[in-house]
């Protein structure tokens, strides 16, 4: 019998060829030895479509080992669709071990949080990016921005908050809060909420960024210092529940769901689902948390 | 119970797979194959290949297929293919004027050296159903292309030459726009991000990879007066096979085979640049694509136009908002990205809406609204 | 030799993220050639390719060869190269010659690789004790390395001075390594 090939096609270990991966890595300690400072990256297309995790999974298909043990998360959840879907994707092409727990990855590419678990030194965070530039607001051309980063300028930015504070009381900003790097960068964390976006600050572990779309790369190291803006009389504030618990836990202090029943009523639950799953089931994991000012 | 819903999801994935799979095929009529979509679905094949950036017709036929003839999608699968593959050799710089004419025609002249080739064409053709292709058989298209294959003279077609170029006669007369030369550097676009303003090259690459609908907006944007460059003329356009060659590592040049191209160069007035000031030069916009995909081609030449004289007021003259929006992959990703979950990024906007909201309302006349989360 | 990339790449990535941390690399499949210490190697061996110039300064002509021959990545003038291999600390001009990047894309500062007699946690005679605070550190970190001077550093930190451009060092001696990303501040002592 004849076998049709010409269709067929064997990968490399982790997909990206090794030239790809060079280049990335390349990238990646740029990034590390500049906080915050987006580097532009080839980005080359991946089977999965754009805006869905490809500068997530750029990063981690250029550092991932066979034995690394890693964990995929999107909005908090282990079983969210597309982390199922980017889960299996890496391990079809590496072949390495997945978890659910926190804990127990070395690896961790996520989409919208951090997970409430204090992550370690043996840790490192991948983020997916989907705007990297936290000026695009204010500034919609990448000329301009890159020259205000090049000149510290984030006047704008600033005078965008003080409208917004004039105009609501507050900043507004929800998910995706503008933070400065080191004394230096301004950066968007990716659209974290509010909650998680002082562990950002002095972590133990190390903090990858990766914008597929827009083909920048950046980090934060361990024990860097992120500062969200903030005026000295309008603080920076992360989410609040007011006090309440979650529904399957009885446990608050965590970011949590709003969902809503058959019946239109509303309850509350624990967004990280392995956060949740140890409370559920034993004595509550470490966290740092952070208080709001009066 | 986290272990249970990672695994609906993972079945979620496998269903609907499955369901996609079923709907391609559940009125079980006999498959196409690769070879019919390759041959009668050809126009749509040079689009993907394309915006798929791959000069592969059986395999843009095979992504067809695969996807129901998503165009998005089809070219998609071809990017994220070619991103796999080695690339051992750059080719030589094509030569436009070596092509093997099918199709030739220039809205500059009446008349040009060679004469206009209408070709392969339904520019003309009335755009009425053909009630005859619903009953099409083997057997009439036979009868068809017997019919063509005795009006073909093969010694005729030997004698088919090289033909020169329109462009060729404005530039004899010292009507176009000198331009510098000097930046002959060839950008590659998949290696490294574009940084504006960016070259030349790394422009048309990005142009010759967009998305056909994308590009064909923002052509037809300038010529309604929002963007300058206006409304340029049809210098040249041909349609035909071109030899692709490549340098051995030896360094003798090899010949691998022959593309089909789509060229065109649009002629447009020069104003407005500072060589031209007070000299009412013409300028060359320049349109190229894989197979023949006259729409792209004419709206990259007018793009390439328009975006030599940068106004970001303009997005037909803004490089930045051209190349970045009409990529085909990245804003069919980012569009659809829409629908992956978002409820963390709304629920941190609804707790900072919900404050605000009843702060303001507390300042009208004790207004108040039901507490957040209560 | 995939995997040994991926895993060298790691601790790279571990020893840039922890500036101040001495980190090991695992015995390479092949050695490196004399004088070319193993971790200079490896670096090179793990990041450069074609597409991206190196310049051995003052290693013996073999040296670049070999980096180029397996690598396949061209060699430069110390200004244009995207890597410097130093092989000691006397080479002033090269690091006073080395790219540092534009503000507006400061990552085209080079890396430069220096090769040194030791690196230790622990005291070392006749050496230097380096502290370095900023991103990465918890605090400041104090390691020791010999085959350093004041010359360098204070050359350094002149080209460092304006961030963020200037240029990522990384440190090596046998299969040891120490990166000092142009983010530290560095200062050191006699011992």
């Amino acid at each position: 019998m004849i076998e049709n090939t010409k269709f067929q096609s064997a990968y490399n270990f982790a997909f990206l060829d090794e030239r790809t991966k060079r280049e990335i890595r390349r990238k990646i300690l740029k990034a590390v030895a500049v906080p915050g400072y987006q580097v532009p990256y080839s980005s080359p297309e991946m089977p999965i479509a754009r805006g869905w995790g490809t500068g997530g999974l750029h990063i981690t298909l250029a550092i991932i080992g066979r034995e690394d043990t890693l964990k995929v998360i999107d909005q908090g959840s282990d079983a969210s669709v597309n982390a199922c879907s980017l889960r299996q994707f890496i391990e079809r092409m590496t072949g390495c071990a997945t978890t659910f727990d926190s804990a127990a990855a070395s690896l961790i590419q996520t989409r919208h949080r951090i997970p409430e678990e204090i992550l370690t030194e043996q840790q490192i965070l991948v983020f997916q990016v989907p705007q990297p530039e936290i000026l695009r607001s204010v500034e919609r051309h990448e000329n301009k921005t890159r020259l205000m980063h090049a000149e510290a300028d984030y006047s704008k930015l600033w005078v965008s908050l003080y409208e917004a504070y004039v105009r609501y009381g507050s900043l507004m900003r929800g998910a995706g809060y503008p933070v400065r790097v080191n004394g230096r960068f301004m950066m968007s964390p990716s659209p974290i909420p509010r909650w998680d976006v002082p562990n950002l600050s002095g972590a133990r572990c190390l903090y990858l960024f990766g914008a597929g779309r827009e083909k920048r790369i950046y980090a934060v190291p361990p024990h860097t210092t992120v500062e969200p803006l903030e005026f000295e009389d309008v603080r920076f504030r992360v989410e609040d529940w007011h006090g309440t618990l979650c529904a399957y836990s009885d446990q608050g202090q965590a970011f949590l769901d709003e969902i809503y029943e058959e019946d239109s009523t509303r309850k509350f639950v624990v967004n990280d689902s392995n956060f949740l799953d140890k409370l559920r089931g034993g004595p509550r994991p470490p966290q740092r948390l952070f208080q709001n000012p009066q | 119970m986290g272990y249970v819903a990672v695994k609906g999801g993972q079945e979620a994935i496998a269903n609907a797979a499955e369901l996609v799979e079923y709907y391609r095929l559940r009125a079980a009529t006999p498959p196409i194959e690769i070879e019919q979509i390759r041959t009668q679905m050809r126009l749509l094949v040079d689009k993907v290949m394309g915006e798929g950036s791959l000069y592969a017709p059986d395999h843009a036929a095979l992504a067809i297929k695969q996807n129901e003839g998503d165009v998005f999608e089809a070219a998609f699968v071809l990017r994220a293919y070619r991103a796999t593959l080695n690339r051992e050799f750059a080719s030589e710089i094509l030569n436009t004027r070596e092509m093997f004419i099918r199709r030739r025609i220039s809205a500059a002249f009446r008349d040009i050296p060679g004469g206009q080739i209408l070709g392969p064409t339904r520019d003309y053709s009335h755009r009425l159903f053909d009630p005859a292709l619903a009953t099409e058989t083997l057997h009439s298209v036979e009868a068809f292309l017997n019919a063509i294959d005795c009006k073909i003279d093969l010694a005729k077609i030997a004698q088919i030459p090289a033909y020169g170029k329109v462009i060729d006669l404005l530039q004899a007369e010292g009507l176009l726009l000198p331009r510098d030369n000097s930046d002959r550097r060839v950008a590659d676009v998949t290696r490294e991000a574009l940084k504006f303003p960016c070259p030349r090259s790394a422009s048309l690459q990005m142009m010759a990879r967009a998305e056909t609908g994308g590009l064909m907006c923002l052509g037809y944007s300038t010529m309604r007066g929002f963007a300058a460059g206006g409304h340029g003329t049809v210098g040249e356009l041909r349609v035909g096979d071109v030899p692709v060659r490549v340098k051995d590592p030896r360094g003798r040049v090899r010949y691998l085979g022959k593309v089909t191209l789509t060229e065109c160069e649009m002629v447009n007035s020069a104003k407005g640049s500072k060589r031209a000031a007070n000299v009412p030069y013409l300028s060359v916009g320049y349109g190229l694509c894989f197979g023949q995909n006259e729409t792209k081609a004419i709206c990259m030449g007018m793009l390439d136009n328009s975006l030599r004289e940068p106004n970001e007021a303009n997005p037909a003259n803004s490089q930045e908002f051209t190349l970045y929006h009409t990529e085909g992959v990245e804003s069919y990703g980012f569009t659809n990205h829409l629908k992956l979950p978002h409820y963390v990024t709304f629920q941190s906007g609804l707790d900072n809406l919900r404050e605000s909201m009843q702060r303001t309302l507390a300042s009208y006349a004790g207004l108040t609204v039901e507490p957040a989360a209560k | 030799m995939l995997h040994d990339a991926q895993a060298d790449f790691r601790v790279l990535l571990d020893s840039m993220a922890r500036p101040g941390q001495l980190r090991q690399f695992s015995a390479p499949a092949v050695p490196s050639p004399a004088p070319l210490n193993i971790a200079s190697s490896i670096v090179a061996m793990t990041l450069l390719d074609s597409e991206v110039e190196h310049h051995a300064t003052a290693f013996p002509d073999g040296i670049s060869r070999y980096i180029t021959a397996n690598t396949g990545s061209p060699t430069a003038t110390p200004a244009d190269a995207a890597f410097l291999f130093l092989s000691d600390a006397t080479h002033l001009e090269a690091l006073a010659a080395a790219r540092t990047g534009e503000l507006a894309y400061p990552e085209l500062g080079a890396t430069v690789v220096l090769q040194l007699e030791a690196l230790s946690a622990t005291p070392l005679p006749n050496s230097l004790a380096l502290t370095t605070t900023g991103p990465g550190v918890d605090g400041a970190l104090t390691f020791h390395a010999s085959g350093i001077d004041s010359a360098f550093l204070t050359l350094l930190a002149n080209r460092n001075a304006e961030f963020p451009l200037g240029l990522d060092l990384i440190l090596t001696a046998g299969n040891t390594l120490v990166s000092i990303p142009r983010s530290q501040k560095l200062s050191w002592e006699v011992q």
